[in-house]
């Protein structure tokens, strides 16, 4: 039987800085121009799941133009007998192509823009869910608050560390409460990228938080977070690392990172010494731990991981997961009433030895010291 | 003998039209589509029509003033006088039809809304995020309120079906038409024919969507280097034009005539000396550009997008928008005189079938629908 092309759509924004031939093109032209981290890793994966089961990959810049019969009619014509189509979505819009089996794939869930603009969308417009017949690596966060349209979900993971080249930073953590900018600056001129820390890190027992933009705007998180690094301040026992929330594209850099890190613990209400906190580390990336060489792969692990809802679990290998000690993941307390859905996606992404920390009254009394 | 009956006396239908469009002192887009509705139906003695503005009722003779020095202005200052007097309520009982954003839901018996495009659903990108959430906030009840949902091209009405599959039981078309004042051809006839030599129109470069870059690209390719033809663009430039000019060589930018704004005559002069109508659009609701310069007998060369096969028809070429090549080719093709011909025959029989009695037919055929 002959195979078809996938067909792959991306937002408009990442088109940008990209050199775009034609309407229909080959998606290593996408990834041969400046696309966003987590979309190129999106690229990635669908490659790695669907590159034997297609004759190609393709790319249909803006397909919302094709919608009546005659446009879709001169597409369909150079789409090559296609039937499937993977809306990439930074949740700004969704686009079906009408006649193809359509997925949606929401690849930007740490950022809070992104979030809100797909949640948004869907609060105005919930009926475009029906163009859509599944979706990938959705962890529950969003398509579930709208249960109009069931839409079925479907699981691709990494196989390999998507980004691990990329140069990392450490940071003793130092927070002034007056200035998160006169912090960060403080941070980065202490900042460390001179040595791989893959070494340091393998020698000690170490917590490891990643942080997302979403999960620094949940309170209970935010509290969470600080209470272990204070905990952390005057243990040498334990070092806690944290990665720095990733952001969109265009406020990257490491300055914006740490001040909506800090922005996230100002707003948790738990005071943080003054000081630089030398067993307290940010690090701009998980390639400074070099995760993948560490001793972890032969099963003696040395870190403690703590990750939020939201973070795109499906951006790392399953190594990451499975090579922990343990891996304690907190609900956004906005999933509660979705919390069987929300558990079993990320049970499926990342493994069931995973502990999930739900935001329950009770639970928030206790964090709160109440209880 | 035979019993006379009495004779029944059948009474127009009534229709009242919100005007709130023609409030504007600057009539361009929608103002223009309202004032069309309003003359398409002035010119038929069927029905009753009444005119409103936040459900005050609007003089009649106020209407007819703008619409004979086509502007608002004194509309506006009338409609100001009066609503500190008390403006008396629109009939409940009668149908209210809305030719652009319907601000009241279900209070008058039958309401019918338009929907020109819903580019701030599917391209936000593009959009302010203010003028997103004031075009979608209410969206979804403006639809569902209306009797009818009335599409100014096929191509919005397939986009709405796909995104709100609700309302394909209720949407009708409304294709507006070109029109220019009477006195537009005697006076251009006395007037010199601009002094550019041989140029195209292409018109608009506000926005993005507009894809004034392909141009821009395509200005390298041989077919379009070699030529001798111009481009005068109409419409103001916009700030990522200025990027692209500083990029291309002096003989190219000196190919490029930016008009900013016009006036309707200038505009109606431009478009009567022209070779033909460039119109690279990425999405349009209609188009109505496109038909002012086939109802002068220019062809059009068009993306392949959106409304532009119904509202172009064969009377122009169309060309994969984001492909430099395919224009330039297209771009060749129309630059024969023989086939410009050809194509400005059939592009003035398309136009005509946009006319004033289609539009008007369109609402007196929603008027007469049995409830």
């Amino acid at each position: 039987m002959k195979k078809s092309p996938l067909i792959v759509s991306v937002p408009a924004g990442e088109l940008a800085h990209c050199e775009i031939p034609a309407t229909v093109f080959p998606v290593k032209q996408l990834l041969a121009g400046s696309i966003s981290a987590p979309l190129r890793c999106a690229l990635g994966i669908v490659q790695q799941a669907f590159g034997k089961k297609y004759s190609a990959l393709w790319c249909v810049a803006r397909p919302e133009m094709f919608v009546e019969p005659s446009t879709l009619g001169w597409l369909k014509a150079r789409l090559d007998g296609a039937l499937d189509h993977i809306c990439l979505t930074d949740g700004h819009a969704l686009k079906a192509i009408p006649g193809l089996h359509n997925r949606v794939f929401f690849y930007a869930g740490e950022w809070v823009g992104s979030a809100n603009n797909l949640r948004n969308s869907l609060r105005r417009a919930p009926e475009m869910l029906s163009q859509f017949h599944g979706t990938i690596n959705d962890q529950g966060a969003i398509f579930a608050e709208f249960p109009g349209h069931t839409l079925e979900p479907e699981i691709l993971l990494a196989k390999v560390y998507a980004e691990k080249s990329r140069l990392g930073w450490t940071f003793p953590l130092y927070s002034n409460p007056h200035s998160h900018e006169d912090s960060a600056n403080r941070m980065l001129a202490r900042g460390d990228h001179s040595a791989p820390r893959d070494l340091e890190f393998r020698e000690a027992d170490f917590e490891l938080v990643i942080c997302t933009e979403v999960s620094l705007q949940d309170l209970n998180f935010c509290r969470v977070i600080a209470r272990k690094i204070n905990d952390a301040a005057f243990s040498a026992a334990r070092r806690l690392v944290i990665q720095l929330p990733e952001l969109e594209p265009c406020r990257n850099g490491n300055i914006e990172r740490m001040v909506v890190f800090l922005g996230g613990l100002a707003r948790s209400g738990v005071a943080i010494p003054r000081a630089y906190l030398s067993g307290v580390q940010l690090i701009s990336d998980l390639s400074v731990i070099a995760l993948e060489n560490t001793e972890a792969k032969k099963g003696k692990a040395r870190y403690h991981l703590t990750i939020p809802q939201s973070l795109s679990t499906w951006r790392h290998a399953g190594e990451l997961f499975s090579s922990a000690k343990s891996v304690n993941c907190y609900m956004d307390e906005t999933k509660h009433k979705m919390a069987s859905t929300v558990t079993g996606s990320l049970r499926k992404m990342i493994g069931c030895l995973t502990k999930f920390e739900g935001w329950t009254a009770d639970s928030r009394r206790r964090n709160d010291g109440n209880g | 003998m035979v019993k006379k009956l009495p004779r029944v006396r059948r009474s127009k239908p009534k229709l009242t039209i919100d005007v709130g469009p023609l409030l504007e002192t600057q009539w361009t887009g929608i103002p223009v589509f309202t004032r069309r509705v309003v003359q398409s139906m002035l010119q038929r003695d069927d029905v009753a029509l009444d005119f409103c503005w936040n459900l005050a009722r609007i003089d009649s003779k106020a209407v007819e003033a703008a619409l004979r020095v086509n502007s608002g202005a004194l509309l506006r200052d009338w409609y100001e006088r009066q609503s500190g007097n008390g403006l008396e309520l629109v009939d409940k009982s009668g149908p209210i039809f809305y030719p652009s954003v319907k601000r009241f839901h279900g209070l008058v018996a039958r309401e019918a809304s338009t929907v020109h495009d819903i580019s701030t659903l599917v391209m936000p990108e593009n959009h302010e995020a203010a003028n997103v959430d004031y075009h979608l906030e209410h969206f979804a009840d403006q639809l569902s309120s209306s009797e009818t949902v009335f599409c100014v091209s096929s191509a919005t009405e397939a986009a709405l079906h796909a995104n709100f599959p609700s309302t394909k039981s209720k949407t009708r078309l409304i294709y507006q038409y070109a029109d220019w004042p009477e006195e537009f051809e005697e006076t251009e006839k006395n007037l010199a024919p601009p002094v550019f030599g041989p140029y195209v129109v292409v018109i608009g470069t506000i926005e993005p969507r507009k894809n004034l870059e392909l141009i821009l690209k395509a200005l390298a390719e041989p077919a379009i280097r070699d030529s001798a033809v111009k481009f005068v663009i109409v419409g103001k430039k916009g700030w990522k034009v200025d990027i692209f000019l500083a990029e291309l060589p002096p003989e190219s930018r000196e190919r490029l005539l930016f008009t900013g704004f016009v006036t309707e005559f200038t505009k109606y002069r431009l478009l009567r000396h022209c070779e033909f109508m460039i119109f690279p659009s990425l999405y349009e609701g209609f188009g109505i550009p496109a038909l002012e310069a086939m109802s002068l007998g220019k062809p059009v060369l068009a993306a392949m997008t959106t409304s532009f096969p119904e509202v172009i028809g064969d009377g122009g070429i169309y060309f994969d928008a984001y492909s430099a090549t395919e224009f330039a080719l297209a771009f060749q093709e129309m630059s024969n005189a023989d086939r410009r011909l050809e194509l400005s025959i059939k592009a003035v029989a398309h136009a005509a079938t946009f006319n004033a009695k289609r539009l008007s037919d369109s609402l007196v055929c929603w008027l007469a629908e049995q409830r």
